[in-house]
């Protein structure tokens, strides 16, 4: 989906400057080069997505709506913008909606300059991290039986496993490790499941959509 | 004849033993039945103020979140040293903490340190440690309650601040197993062995108290090749 480190432009959203400043600055590093618009709130942000950003770093605790809002609205605009929550917090009751409406990954703000630079090229390079109890959280999420919804986005038992290792805290290279895989390939599969998890949410917004009468089932 | 007062006196007291017998048992029923109604009661009073007290944690996160979480990042950004960072990073992990638990499931002690491993391994590599986890692989898994799964998160997270800020050491050896009906977590370094600052600090004597509060008892010990060992026993209920 995105070019490997090959942005150009980028969106940021929070409310402190102070953490606009430090992701902005990540984001140069990460990307040398890279045009970063600042946005302090959602209202900005809406604003700013007529720069169709490559890459957005999204706040969800914002004065005026949760970010989820934003990603929806990238999500429709069929942009192609590569959104990524900045969060303080890594816990699967807070990042699960943003990731089912579609962000590609998060950042934890408090990171130092480098990790997140190298995060940012993680996910960008298609290598999204993952907590444990985000792990936990898609585990149960995708455990069968599966929904009518979610037939052909089931995951496959590697799939399942990479995300059993995730959960007992292991990391991309330990789950690599024990897997005998390489990082990369592991990567990959971290990024097939978080598809899954958003076609999945998709598909069964369809079905809902039908139930309601929204659209012809 | 003499006979049928006896028989009819006997008859009578059979059937005496019976009614007494059946009385009774319709009697431990009832007391079953109260001892449910009453296990119900307790267990919708225990739902009604777990509820009330997530919902004070929530608010009390709202309160928080902007405010604490906003300057402990500055804290963060502005540090002059990794360590330094650190300090500020532990303190935000005991905010995030309180806000998990307030919003997130029950776990079971296998969550828990997957979660403590994660926290782990993401605050050493920050300031250049490796870690080791070596975990039993026959570990029970019971649920922990959530004040239990606080407690063993603050202990793990204090020795590890130890290490990085007075130890000086290159590797941290975690190992997790069971024994003797006991859960027995041991945290290694090779740095310059329990320091002066930790012994007299206010930190391991609050570890002594969550040891404490999760029946178990927790020992600084030096390394057999230098570095320091703290090891924390706790009692282990696999029923659940």
């Amino acid at each position: 989906m995105s070019s490997v480190g090959g942005f150009s432009r980028a969106l940021v959203v929070d409310d402190l400057a102070d953490v606009r400043a430090w992701l902005a600055d990540a984001l140069r590093e990460a990307f040398p080069g890279i045009d970063v618009a600042l946005a302090a709130n959602l209202g900005e942000a809406m604003a700013k997505l007529e720069t169709s950003p490559q890459i957005a770093l999204i706040d969800l605790g914002l004065p005026d709506g949760n970010g989820t809002q934003l990603i929806e609205a990238l999500r429709k605009r069929d942009a192609d913008t590569l959104c990524i929550v900045a969060t303080v917090f890594d816990d699967d009751a807070h990042l699960f909606p943003a990731l089912r409406a579609g962000a590609e990954g998060y950042v934890l703000k408090d990171r130092d300059r480098e990790s997140l630079a190298d995060m940012l090229r993680g996910i960008a390079g298609g290598q999204p991290p993952l907590s444990s109890s985000i792990a936990r959280r898609l585990l149960r999420h995708f455990q069968p039986p599966p929904q009518p919804a979610d037939a052909g986005v089931a995951l496959t038992p590697r799939e399942t496993e990479v995300l059993r290792l995730t959960a007992k805290g292991l990391t991309l290279n330990e789950v690599a490790e024990a897997l005998g895989l390489s990082r990369h390939t592991v990567s990959g599969y971290l990024k097939d499941i978080y598809r899954k998890l958003s076609v999945g949410t998709r598909a069964e917004a369809a079905l809902e959509a039908a139930r309601r009468g929204l659209v012809a089932p | 004849m003499a006979m049928w007062p006896a028989i009819a006196i006997m008859l009578l007291a059979t059937a005496c033993v019976a009614l007494a017998l059946r009385v009774r048992r319709l009697r431990a029923a009832l007391r079953v039945r109260d001892a449910r109604t009453v296990r119900d009661c307790i267990a919708c009073e225990v739902e009604m103020r777990e509820q009330a007290a997530a919902q004070e944690r929530e608010r009390i996160y709202s309160d928080l979140h902007d405010d604490l979480g906003a300057k402990l990042l500055s804290l963060v950004y502005r540090a002059e040293s990794p360590v330094q960072a650190d300090l500020a990073r532990a303190i935000l992990q005991d905010l995030r903490d309180v806000v998990t638990r307030s919003r997130g499931t029950p776990g079971s002690l296998g969550d828990v340190l997957a979660d403590i491993r994660g926290e782990a391994a993401q605050r050493l590599a920050a300031v250049g440690i490796g870690l080791r986890w070596d975990e039993a692989d026959d570990l029970p898994d019971p649920l922990l309650d959530t004040g239990h799964a606080l407690h063993l998160h603050r202990i793990v997270r204090e020795a590890i601040s130890n290490t990085i800020r007075h130890a000086q050491a290159r590797h941290l050896r975690v190992r997790v197993r069971a024994s003797g009906g006991e859960l027995l977590l041991e945290l290694t370094d090779d740095g310059s062995g329990v320091p002066a600052a930790v012994l007299a600090g206010s930190g391991m004597r609050n570890m002594r108290t969550r040891a404490g509060e999760l029946d178990g008892r927790i020992d600084w010990i030096p390394g057999t090749e230098g570095g320091a060992k703290v090891l924390l026993r706790m009692p282990l209920e696999t029923g659940a």
